[in-house]
């Protein structure tokens, strides 16, 4: 049916060879000879202010070769704004040492009053943690509002109105390797820097900009990744292991112990919904109103600015949005996969539940009812194109009738959005003298981006995979490439391949008239040959052209391919339904996911073996953010900083996973593809919440939906 | 990490001898290593047992009693044949225990003997009584996965899956010392808070838990274990419940049933034992046993779910109990 | 009865070679692997022994190698993902390349030698028990559905590949 012969096939990673040998490099896999190890000190209270640091004792420590501490470092403050801030960093001839070190590193302190909770640092006496942009409230680090119509008239109109708030806890990404980076400069004092990072070329802006070097001098390469999904965005332990090889002389490695990565990454945030939907009767949305708290930690950080990206799947007339992040004396969150959108999802979603609920209306028919179509607006007032809302619903209506009911169990269902990026693309493209070709990217590899590129290389020029080598290459080598995230990698990059790989074409087409009596116009290519269209030749093998070309005075045939968008995201909107299935025991409270289904448009699945994956990944990361998971605080300090405490998804903890791929292609995409890295998992804890009602009558507003609701599920559960 | 002497006896009497201050036993290391990893044990000297000949042995004497080397790992247990065939209860508390992998290298001494996961315990911010601190920072705090029964100035849970199923199997313990030996009832190993706020055993520096024993449980015995986790794998308690039952007739004649993860020590509920004796193992006998067992629980802020879960549990295992009875009689 | 200090000369006996290296008396089984022997096909997710990422075989079991101490395994037989496949991918990586099961590919190798111990003792697993076996080892890329295809399609290929012999 499909007009491709590879694209849209199941092709293996090519990457996974390595990986199941146990060849691939990440970074803590990379050592030099007088390699150093750094460790860092880190403060033990939310809110202080250093008096004193002592290092003599950890001075005395043989090994030990340098320590950088506030007084001889712009890298660390004396101002502690939350508990595990770093405080000072050493480097030591090995792991061991540099542990004892740190150890051995006495800090006091003068601690200060400190905030955590986000609506208690908004009142206008609680602990300033950075100055407020806002006159009425303390601590607030932005305000933005989205309204439309008029919220008195839609709450006016409506028969019911529905008002919960909702609480989301701080999740974190959890990737399996936690940061590592190793610095080391060579004798001209050009830097290169090895770090585990979705853009390498972002970390050479940031570190040529810290060290006020030139671009050309910082050389970084991102090695293997172990896993990231927005944690692993920004600059972390590198400028601390730039500084501590530069006054040493010797490479230094840094490696953060999981027990660090909880406590000082850049998690999904904390937020706080407050929320107000109304309806008429017959099932018809009047207006909303929110208030949205996202709790920034001891710096900017909460993803507030993707609302339109993950919201407006219903057509309300009438709403207003108020949304506000603020500062208080906690670590400082970042992106964690479809940044913003989780947490809406979360809130919103289960609002229309109750509101369908209350309505004794069924919750799909009561979205079908509300769900926004081509020509509606988005909630920034863009109008949507054609969109696959409504076919995912269909599709899970379709699922859910076939589902059967048994006693304790619960059926949810729940929807939601999301938009992926483009951002800066570029790409080498070289043909070799046997007809194979080179594809360079700068892009880090997280989701399988250069094992597409590379079926969409072959399917242009119609050879087979196996002669397609794409290689992510460092600063040095590759053209610019924007961070992997967003989404937007293999959209972004297979837009810049499409080009060069046609640009290619092109100039194999134009070689190729010099060796045949045909027009470059008139040629394709088939079965790895340059041909006329008419046949009338029997065309030359790609190969063939390549050798001659690179010998003849046209010379190697290579060309690069670029692509980007100024506006950041692509005209691209992803709808999902996912339904889930959840059986409760009724003696014990006991929560089992069953089964996770999800209808996702992914516009066109260049290689759908990697988009379930992604699917179905990203559904165990909500799953876990849903009921699982969650950073807990005690002044401050996060208790559970280990695996065993913070609970990720183990196998027999994930359901059985339905993922279902809807193909409505994009505008703008190539060959119709839209992002599927991240939004697989912003809908998981709405439709958890929604099933666990539909099981239990119980509606959880709190994330991980289990913990603390444990008890008061107890008494009505006894009696289901 | 501080660095330490590493010695490996091949006697228990040398290893008796090397024992003492600054001294610690080295077993699988599943929870030492994260203790010294964490700067929670510093020992001068780690004393590994490994090298001591049939301490991991598991074998059954002509006296009717089980006996494992204290030194047996958690698989090498779960897959004896003599477990399975009059101990399931100890297969489905080890299948709940820990991972694949730990249980591999985790021994049976060392379950028992393992320290509290306590989260203030374990963090170097929280300077508690267990760690010759200032208090119990559980209380008035994050306190959801702490003790319902017997806290006093300390609210740990004892985490072992382990130790409430050997208790209800009337396990005791061989404790080896440089003058004697002795043995001791599973019931009597464990002390609470009152006891000892720094220690969760009877055991001095000077001794080594040698082996276990489990009597053969009596004809008819019907035996359980039940856990409730937040995670299906690798997770500590919430709750857990260890039932063994036997019957003459319809009538219970031995009863045994013990909590853990929500007491600091393994939990026996001897009032509901007494109660379930003697009767047969109606619905409303169980219910009212389940209330029973949480007679005297005295939750924390964030843990009275605890004390449904118990009743849940208990409900669960006692009808299990009964079906399996039920079933035996056909 | 062996004493050992600060640093020690060790024998360890890994992928069927004897090798001596000399160790600091507080490595892991883990550290000797990756920073003696550069066999760092062996991950460190945690070091705690809770993500299973550092998973090598101890005679034929798979353990945490960061849970156990370099000098007390010496005499034991340790495989390591460097050690599973001869000339060609063991079934087992096969399996994992072709179903997707390989993203990140930062648990893969100790997901596979976990495999490998599981397959080894059984020939025709089900679903639950491939997931039984697997939990300590944590993925956080594949949402696991991948993983257990690829467990059950190499235990039919090593069952084919079995009645051939
Ligand atoms: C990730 C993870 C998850 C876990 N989950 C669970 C779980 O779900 N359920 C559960 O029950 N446990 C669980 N555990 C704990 C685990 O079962 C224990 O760590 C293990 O049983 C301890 O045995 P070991 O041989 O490794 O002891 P070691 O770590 O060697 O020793 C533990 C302590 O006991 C002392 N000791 C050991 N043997 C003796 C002896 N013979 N005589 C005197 N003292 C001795 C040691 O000095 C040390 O203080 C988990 C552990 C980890 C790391
Ligand atoms: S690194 Fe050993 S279990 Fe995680
Ligand atoms: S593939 Fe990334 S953790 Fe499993």
């Amino acid at each position: 049916m499909s007009e491709h012969w590879l694209l849209g096939k199941r092709v293996p990673r090519p990457d996974a060879i390595p990986k199941v040998t146990g060849e691939a490099v990440y970074t803590d896999d990379i050592t030099f000879p007088g390699m150093l190890y750094g460790a860092v000190v880190r403060s033990p209270y939310a809110c202080a202010s250093i008096r004193s640091v002592d290092t003599s004792r950890a001075e005395q420590l043989p090994g030990v070769r340098a320590i950088l501490t506030p007084t001889n470092s712009s890298l660390f403050s004396t101002e502690i704004l939350y508990a595990g801030q770093k405080v000072a960093a050493l480097a030591a001839t090995d792991p061991h040492t540099a542990q004892e070190a740190a150890s051995l590193i006495q800090v006091e302190y003068q601690r200060h009053r400190a905030v955590f909770d986000p609506i208690r640092a908004m009142s206008r006496d609680a602990p300033v943690v950075r100055p407020s942009r806002s006159q009425e409230f303390n601590n607030v680090c932005s305000h933005q509002r989205k309204e439309r119509g008029d919220l008195e008239t839609g709450f006016a109109q409506a028969d019911i109105i529905v008002e919960n708030t909702y609480r989301v806890g701080i999740a974190h990404q959890a990737y399996m390797e936690p940061h590592a980076c190793v610095a080391r400069f060579d004798v001209s004092g050009k830097l290169t820097v090895w770090t585990s990072i979705q853009g390498q070329f972002n970390v050479r802006a940031s570190l040529a900009s810290m060290l006020g070097m030139p671009v050309h001098d910082v050389r970084v390469i991102a090695p293997e990744i172990g896993g990231a999904f927005g944690g692993k965005t920004s600059l972390i332990m590198e400028p601390i292991a730039v500084v501590l090889a530069k006054i040493t002389g010797a490479p230094v490695k840094i490696v953060m112990s999981r027990q660090e990565e909880f406590i000082d990454a850049h998690p999904g945030p904390g937020c706080i919904i407050h929320v107000k939907t109304a309806a008429r009767q017959d099932g018809t949305l009047t207006a909303e109103w929110a208030e949205i708290i996202y709790d920034t930690g001891a710096a900017p950080g909460a993803p507030t600015g993707n609302f339109d990206r993950t919201r407006g799947l219903y057509r309300i007339p009438n709403f207003r949005y108020d949304i506000y992040s603020v500062y208080t004396h906690k670590l400082i969150p970042g992106a964690y996969r479809a940044p913003g959108a989780l947490e809406l999802t979360f809130a919103f979603e289960s609002q229309i539940d109750h509101l369908a609920g209350e309505l004794g209306q069924d919750p799909i028919e009561f979205r079908l009812k509300n769900a926004v179509d081509e020509g509606d607006l988005t909630v920034d007032g863009k109008v949507y194109p054609t969109i696959g809302l409504r076919e995912s619903l269909h599709q899970a209506r379709e699922q859910i009738k076939a589902v059967e009911h048994k006693p304790h169990r619960g059926i949810g269902v729940a929807c939601g959005k999301w938009m992926n990026a483009i951002g800066a693309s570029g790409v080498i493209l070289t043909l070799n003298e046997d007809g194979s070709v080179n594809l360079t990217s700068g892009a880090v590899d997280l989701t399988g981006v250069n094992t597409v590129l590379a079926q969409i290389v072959a399917e242009e020029l119609s050879i087979s995979l196996d002669q397609i080598h794409v290689q992510t290459r460092d600063t040095d080598v590759a053209p610019y490439a924007a961070l992997s995230g967003g989404s937007r990698t293999t959209y972004g990059m297979s837009l810049a391949t499409q080009n060069a790989v046609r640009q290619l074409k092109k100039d194999l087409f134009e070689f190729a008239s010099q060796h045949m009596p045909v027009s470059p116009e008139a040629f394709t290519v088939a079965d790895g040959k340059v041909v006329p269209r008419d046949g009338s030749h029997t065309g030359i093998p790609i190969r063939e052209l390549a050798r001659i070309a690179m010998y003849s005075a046209r010379g190697p045939l290579t060309v690069t391919g670029s692509a980007s968008d100024p506006s950041w995201l692509a005209d691209s909107y992803i709808f999902i339904t996912q339904v889930a299935e959840v059986e409760v025991d009724p003696d014990t409270g006991e929560i089992t996911v069953l089964r996770v289904s999800s209808f996702q448009d992914v516009g066109f699945a260049l290689n759908p073996m990697l988009v379930e994956g992604q699917i179905e990944g990203g559904i165990v990361q909500g799953l876990g953010w849903g009921y699982l998971e969650g950073l807990v605080f005690d002044k401050g300090v996060v208790l559970n900083e280990n695996l065993t405490e913070y609970k990720i998804p183990t196998a027999l903890d994930a359901p059985e996973l339905v993922p279902v791929l809807i193909e409505i292609p994009s505008a703008d995409g190539p060959y119709g593809i839209k992002g599927v890295g991240e939004p697989s998992m912003v809908v998981t804890p709405a439709v958890l919440a929604n099933a666990i009602h539909d099981a239990t009558g119980i509606r959880l507003t709190e994330t991980p939906l289990v913990q603390d609701d444990l008890s008061t599920r107890q008494g009505p559960l006894g009696n289901m | 990490m501080k660095t330490f002497e590493y010695i490996t006896p091949e006697t228990i009497d040398e290893a008796l001898e090397l024992l003492g201050e600054g001294a610690q036993i080295l077993a699988g290391g599943t929870d030492l290593l994260g203790e010294m990893k964490r700067g929670l044990a510093t020992p001068k000297r780690l004393i590994n047992l490994k090298g001591i000949q049939g301490l991991a042995d598991i074998r059954s004497i002509p006296d009717g009693f089980l006996t494992i080397g204290s030194l047996a790992t958690l698989s090498h247990l779960a897959e004896h044949p003599l477990v399975a065939q009059h101990y399931p209860l100890l297969i489905e508390a080890l299948q709940r225990t820990a991972s694949p992998q730990i249980r591999n290298i985790a021994t049976v001494g060392g379950n028992l003997c393992q320290r509290p996961r306590c989260w203030y315990y374990r963090h170097s911010a929280f300077p508690c009584i267990r760690k010759h601190g200032e208090g119990c920072f559980a209380m008035g705090g994050q306190d959801r996965y702490h003790a319902i029964f017997g806290g006093h100035r300390c609210f740990i849970v004892h985490p072992s899956d382990l130790a409430p199923a050997l208790m209800a199997l009337d396990a005791e313990v061989r404790i080896a010392h440089a003058d004697d030996s002795r043995i001791v009832p599973l019931t009597d190993f464990f002390v609470g808070p009152r006891d000892s706020l720094t220690q969760e055993n009877i055991l001095t520096r000077q001794e080594i838990l040698t082996a276990i024993r489990i009597p053969v449980p009596p004809d008819n015995a019907y035996g359980t274990y039940l856990k409730v986790s937040e995670r299906k794998a690798t997770d500590f308690a919430l709750a857990s419940v260890a039932v063994s039952i036997a019957w003459l007739d319809t009538q219970v004649t031995h009863a045994r049933v013990v909590l853990g993860g929500v007491a600091p020590v393994p939990w026996r509920v001897k009032q509901v034992e007494e109660m379930l004796i003697g009767d047969e193992l109606s619905g409303k006998r169980i219910e009212r046993a389940c209330e029973r067992a949480v007679d005297d629980a005295t939750p924390l802020r964030h843990n009275r779910y605890k004390v449904a879960l118990v009743k849940g549990l208990l409900r669960k295992a006692l009808h299990a109990a009964h079906r399996s009875r039920e079933k035996g009689e056909k | 009865m062996n004493r050992y200090g600060l640093k020690e000369k060790i024998e360890l006996r890994i992928n069927h070679a004897t090798h001596h290296i000399e160790v600091d008396v507080r490595d892991t089984l883990l550290d000797a692997l990756r920073d003696q022997l550069g066999l760092t096909g062996t991950k460190r997710g945690c070091d705690m022994g809770e993500c299973g990422a550092c998973t090598v075989l101890m005679d034929g079991k798979p353990i945490n190698s960061c849970m156990l101490l370099a000098v007390d395994v010496m005499g034991r037989n340790i495989m390591t993902i460097e050690g599973l496949a001869q000339d060609e991918l063991h079934p087992i990586q096969q399996a994992f390349v072709e179903n997707g099961a390989v993203q990140c590919g930062f648990c893969t190798p100790g997901m596979i030698l976990t495999a490998k111990a599981f397959l080894d003792h059984c020939s025709n697993p089900t679903d639950d028990d491939v997931r039984q076996a697997i939990s300590g080892n944590l993925c956080r890329c594949t949402g696991y559905r991948k993983i257990v295809e690829a467990i059950l399609d190499a235990a039919s290929r090593l069952r084919r590949g079995k009645r051939h012999v």
